[in-house]
């Protein structure tokens, strides 16, 4: 009984040992893999929907925090002000439904049949404040990369989107 | 024996009654995991994105955990279908199984929508397709479990 139960105890921290070797290996892979993989990402992503929009923040990563509007009021004062163009890249059906007064529609898939035009109508200085649907959109933030390697400077990301717009019960134009 | 502490139970898959059956599970959970793991270390900036969509982990394990999991399931997966610490590996599958199990059972219960991410990630899969997975998972975790009582390799040989 004793020898039996004995054999259990040992068999049992045989393949807990077996499991910590597994894990160990696995741990060292993934890191190795992922520091030297093009698609790696940090070892903390931006998880955090009040610091603007979410990502895992991948070696590649579009996302530039520093030109995040996080605040309503601060939008709010934008577009009333008028000061810069409002860019909104959901697609055109989107667009149509409903879009933050003023905005021009620019949707990312469209992009490089619209840049064309885009470039004509808006000067490289142009003040832009790019948006899309909301905190879990990083469409924002691909298109303003783009715009950014066609010469565009002052750009900004409404990084809230049209859910956030909306959810402080501001008015909307559609087309 | 080597079966769980508490278990008197003799189940039906079990190696030494049947041999072959045993061997193909074995194989298919083996398979399973391995084939699930491949899209996820390709694309973990995705399989993040999908963790995240879950909506009940803390921000900081997200990014450790797509990193991670899938090589803890292509290596589980190897180790099962070639037939080294077999049971370690059943071990790290049953409790891999648990947890999606537990995931998708809360999301499923308070109506969240959200991709599992379980194999392709860019298949998508709402509520309809989530209860099926779900089955599926129960399914595997119950082979899992039965197949946990295979004697050891020395000794099974």
């Amino acid at each position: 009984m004793a020898q039996e139960r004995n054999e259990i105890v040992q068999n049992m921290v045989q393949d807990f040992k077996g499991g910590a070797v597994l894990l160990i290996v696995s741990i060292c892979c993934a890191l190795a893999f992922n520091s030297w993989s093009d698609s790696g990402i940090a070892l903390k992503g931006q998880w955090d929907r009040s610091q603007g929009v979410v990502s895992p923040m991948e070696k590649n990563t579009v996302v530039d925090g520093s030109r995040e509007i996080n605040d309503l009021d601060t939008m709010v004062e934008l577009v009333n002000s008028k000061r810069c163009t409002l860019v909104d890249v959901r697609s055109n059906s989107q667009f149509d439904a409903g879009h933050l007064p003023g905005a021009v529609s620019l949707p990312i898939e469209a992009f490089d049949q619209m840049i064309g035009d885009f470039f004509v109508e808006y000067p490289l200085d142009t003040c832009l404040v790019v948006y899309c649907a909301g905190r879990e959109c990083l469409d924002s933030h691909r298109l303003a990369h783009s715009l950014k390697t066609f010469g565009f400077f002052d750009i900004r990301i409404f990084s809230g989107g049209f859910a956030d717009w909306m959810e402080g019960g501001l008015s909307v134009e559609i087309r | 024996m080597g079966l769980p502490i508490g278990w008197k139970g003799d189940c039906p898959l079990k190696y030494d009654k049947r041999p072959l059956l045993a061997l193909v599970l074995r194989l298919v959970i083996g398979i399973t995991f391995v084939a699930a793991s491949i899209d996820k270390i390709g694309d973990p900036g995705r399989f993040a994105t999908i963790i995240y969509g879950y909506s009940l982990f803390p921000g900081w394990i997200i990014n450790p955990s797509a990193i991670v999991l899938p090589f803890v399931e292509l290596f589980a997966g190897m180790a099962l279908i070639v037939g080294v610490v077999p049971r370690s590996a059943l071990m790290i599958i049953s409790t891999l199984l648990f947890v999606f199990i537990v995931a998708i059972t809360i999301n499923l219960l308070r109506g969240h929508q959200f991709d599992c991410g379980c194999f392709s990630l860019a298949q998508t899969s709402r509520a309809s397709s989530a209860f099926w997975l779900l089955v599926r998972d129960l399914v595997l975790f119950a082979c899992a479990i039965c197949l946990f009582q295979i004697k050891r390799p020395h000794r099974s040989l």
